[in-house]
């Protein structure tokens, strides 16, 4: 279950997109604080569907309200799993050779965005806030050279450790 | 009349629920394709149930 934390250091993970001798360093999701707005919006929709069946009961019979209970609870868990998975596998990854960002849209849409560690100009972290000043989360931006595509790591934990971590893999030169 | 517009409808929902259900366990394989972890499989075996429940409520409004 170590698995479903936000930060993990050398996870037993394998990636589809790392080649050949590349170890993964670290991976990063968002801070489960951050997710507390689906369960939240889980439960109030579950609410109002049970306050709507209790408005309409009078004009429906017991197998028509069972059927709108199965329904809501199916919906809601349905909705849960789908902001799971979406949390779970949008993820940020550093390994010896490159940083790369996972990013599921609606989990149909896939876009896969890596930068070599040489290439990378600049890590900016930005966070600020009540609840990422608490739960110590935030952004991490890693600049690359040129019309290279930027990386971003949004609400993650730790943004200073990981900027950090970074950065020692980091060419010496540089 | 009531009767059979819930039917519609209850009908109508399932499906779209089914068709919603078969998505996303389609997209469950691609995303545990492209991190493998420890919960794969019940990442792949609990989007399968969300197939089955989709039967479960088509079957079920049919008989409402």
């Amino acid at each position: 279950m170590s698995n479903l934390r936000a930060f993990l250091f050398k996870p037993k993970i394998k990636s589809a997109f790392q080649q050949e001798k590349e170890e993964i360093i670290f991976l990063v999701r968002a801070h489960p604080i951050t997710q507390i707005f689906w369960l939240l919006n889980g439960f109030l929709i579950f609410i109002i569907i049970l306050l709507a069946i209790k408005v309409f009961s009078p004009y429906l019979n017991n197998r028509q309200i069972f059927f709108i209970y199965l329904f809501n609870i199916i919906f809601v868990f349905s909705y849960w799993w789908f902001n799971f998975l979406t949390w779970f596998f949008n993820v940020g990854l550093l390994t010896n050779q490159r940083v790369i960002d996972i990013d599921f849209h609606y989990l149909t849409y896939k876009e896969v965005t890596s930068a070599k560690l040489d290439k990378i100009e600049d890590i900016t972290v930005k966070s600020g806030g009540f609840l990422p000043s608490i739960f110590n989360y935030g952004n991490v931006f890693v600049q690359t050279a040129g019309t290279e595509v930027n990386i971003e790591f949004i609400n993650i934990p730790q943004p200073e450790k990981v900027k950090e971590m970074i950065n020692q893999l980091l060419p010496k030169n540089k | 009349m009531i009767n059979l517009l819930f039917k519609i409808f209850a009908v109508f929902f399932s499906f779209l629920y089914l068709l919603y259900a078969i998505v996303l366990f389609q997209q469950s394989r691609v995303l545990v394709r492209t991190i493998k972890t420890e919960i794969d499989k019940s990442v792949i075996f609990i989007s399968g149930i969300k197939i089955l429940l989709g039967f479960l409520l088509i079957f079920y409004s049919l008989v409402l």
